[in-house]
């Protein structure tokens, strides 16, 4: 069929000037005026509404960050493999066991030359506040590089009392959190694991690379791994590749934090292992339903993540269901719960990603639109 | 063009201070075009006085959320709440006209058509004319250049049966104005 006329009849019906017919504007100011009241209620609503819901989401992501509790503990003992030498236990001087300690700290960490330095001094001096008896290596790793950083947590450490027996949360993570949070939450999304906060015995210090230490050889040692929920801040921007599809990508910036409880002869140690991941996510969405301001959606993709301390590059997969409250088309609220699968990195590094591939996730934030 | 869009740029300006003179003068300018849209989807006069009356809170009411982007923009997004108000004044009220009907009449026929000598309210008529599930997706085809998908959704119907419902809508128009055409020619 020839389709010449379709177009000629467009045309003539768009540019015609119909007669406009009367209205009723009394009517009309009416409507208009009933509507607006009823906007300004509705906005108001639904904005207490979306800041209810992200204060309670906040609320519990805090809360099970900082408030959870070690569980009852898994012990394993073991005994070193090799027999005692010269030395007896009773030999066994305080300094050694901190010897031990940052020894196996330094093992642990020295797979990337450097980056002991880039770990909290804390973890280091911690086991000085359980004898006095200062150990080489810490110096050497102290001073190698003392960044400005370094500096000042050695700063706090000496202003505060430090608890010697029990793993503790210092007030200076306390504030640090929060300061981190409050900084970067106008712009970013956090996210918090469920799965968080469980501790696994660790085989950390049988790795075959580190050197045999007297020491140690003799000792019977528990040693307990607690994993803290990772944190996770993110920057994302989303481009609509058309009514229901998008895909996101951003930058994204986890820490992941584990209390490492070591105990020799009685003598509990506390350190804690902290790694900080930026990752890029790449992701795609599919979108469920949409409102005006409301819209539900599915999402899937992977990540990569560097971890700028010990591990190599972890790879992830991540499915998630999320809700989004608009502010304007621009930007808006969501909240998005999910799972997430955790590729092994190849390092020996005890992380919660390798006790627990799967888990459970929830992100919220504020996420910004393209197009 | 400059000069009309700084003229449309004051009249939302003056539309979302809640100027009561601006509403009229808003009505005076584009009512012309929102007619023009509701006419094609809904048959009865009356019933495109209502429709009018409803785009118009619909307009006055979101004008604080219009975004003002260049010249044209402000008819663009009252020509589209003009389609928006058809669409739902019609799935209220012709809901069941929505799903597709029985009729089965494909026009095959190659010969040329020519809409030049018919004058635009009879056109208007013919349209009208059209069951109101055809008219609803020619409308949204030809004069709002949606995809079938896009319509699909928008009307909760089947893509194909989107397509199908144009082609029978053409086929209908087409003997519409073919038949016109020749009582035209017969009567000179």
């Amino acid at each position: 069929m020839n389709e010449q006329w379709i177009n000629e009849m467009r045309q003539k019906l768009t540019d015609y000037q119909w007669p406009v017919p009367e209205v009723s504007w009394d009517e009309i100011d009416r409507a208009v005026a009933a509507n607006t009241a009823r906007k300004v209620r509705l906005f108001w609503l639904r904005r207490m509404a979306a800041a209810a819901v992200v204060f309670l989401i906040a609320g519990v992501g805090y809360w099970g960050l900082l408030r959870h509790k070690s569980e009852p503990i898994v012990e394993k003992q073991w005994a070193q493999e090799q027999p005692i030498e010269n030395r007896s236990q009773g030999d066994i001087s305080r300094g050694d066991r901190n010897d031990v300690t940052s020894q196996t700290l330094h093992a642990f960490f020295d797979k990337r030359s450097g980056i002991a330095e880039r770990l909290s001094p804390r973890e280091i001096q911690e086991p000085e506040t359980v004898s006095p008896v200062s150990v080489v290596e810490i110096d050497t790793l102290n001073t190698t590089k003392p960044t400005e950083k370094e500096q000042s947590y050695a700063v706090e450490e000496k202003a505060k009392p430090v608890n010697e027996i029990l793993p503790v949360i210092y007030p200076s993570d306390l504030h640090q959190r929060k300061h981190l949070e409050n900084r970067l939450m106008a712009k970013v999304y956090m996210s918090s694991t469920m799965a968080g906060s469980r501790q696994t015995e660790s085989v950390l210090i049988l790795s075959p690379h580190i050197k045999p230490i007297n020491a140690i050889r003799d000792s019977v040692q528990n040693r307990r791994v607690h994993h803290r929920q990772p944190i996770r801040f993110g920057l994302s921007l989303r481009y609509r590749l058309d009514d229901r599809w998008s895909i996101e990508s951003g930058l994204t910036y986890t820490r992941l934090s584990s209390d490492i409880t070591t105990i020799i002869d009685d003598v509990t140690t506390v350190t804690e292992q902290r790694l900080n991941y930026i990752g890029l996510p790449l992701n795609i969405s599919y979108e469920l339903w949409r409102s005006r301001s409301f819209g539900l959606y599915v999402s899937g993709g992977g990540m990569i993540e560097k971890c700028l301390d010990a591990s190599p590059w972890q790879f992830s997969l991540n499915g998630a269901a999320g809700a989004e409250y608009r502010l304007t088309d621009f930007f808006c609220l969501y909240a998005e719960p999910g799972l997430g699968y955790y590729f092994k990195d190849g390092s020996g590094t005890p992380t919660i990603y390798k006790d627990h591939p799967l888990n459970f996730n929830l992100s919220f934030g504020i996420r910004f639109n393209l197009k | 063009m400059s000069f009309i869009g700084n003229e449309e740029q004051r009249l939302v300006k003056r539309l979302q201070e809640g100027d009561k003179t601006a509403a009229s003068e808003f009505y005076a300018r584009y009512g012309g075009s929102l007619v023009g849209v509701c006419v094609r989807y809904i048959a009865d006069e009356e019933d495109v006085k209502d429709v009018i009356q409803n785009a118009l809170v619909h307009i006055l009411s979101r004008i604080t959320e219009f975004e003002y982007r260049g010249a044209g923009s402000l008819e663009a997004w009252v020509l589209r709440i003009a389609v928006n108000e058809s669409l739902m004044f019609l799935r209220t009220k012709d809901q069941h006209e929505l799903l597709e009907p029985d009729y089965d009449i494909i026009d095959d026929s190659e010969d040329y058509l020519s809409v030049c000598d018919i004058p635009p309210d009879i056109l208007r008529k013919m349209l009208n004319r059209l069951p109101t599930g055809y008219r609803t997706v020619l409308n949204l085809y030809v004069f709002e250049g949606k995809s079938h998908q896009e319509i699909a959704r928008l009307l909760g119907i089947k893509k194909d049966s989107s397509a199908s419902q144009l082609v029978r809508a053409k086929s209908m128009l087409a003997q519409m104005i073919r038949k016109y055409n020749n009582n035209n020619t017969q009567r000179r």
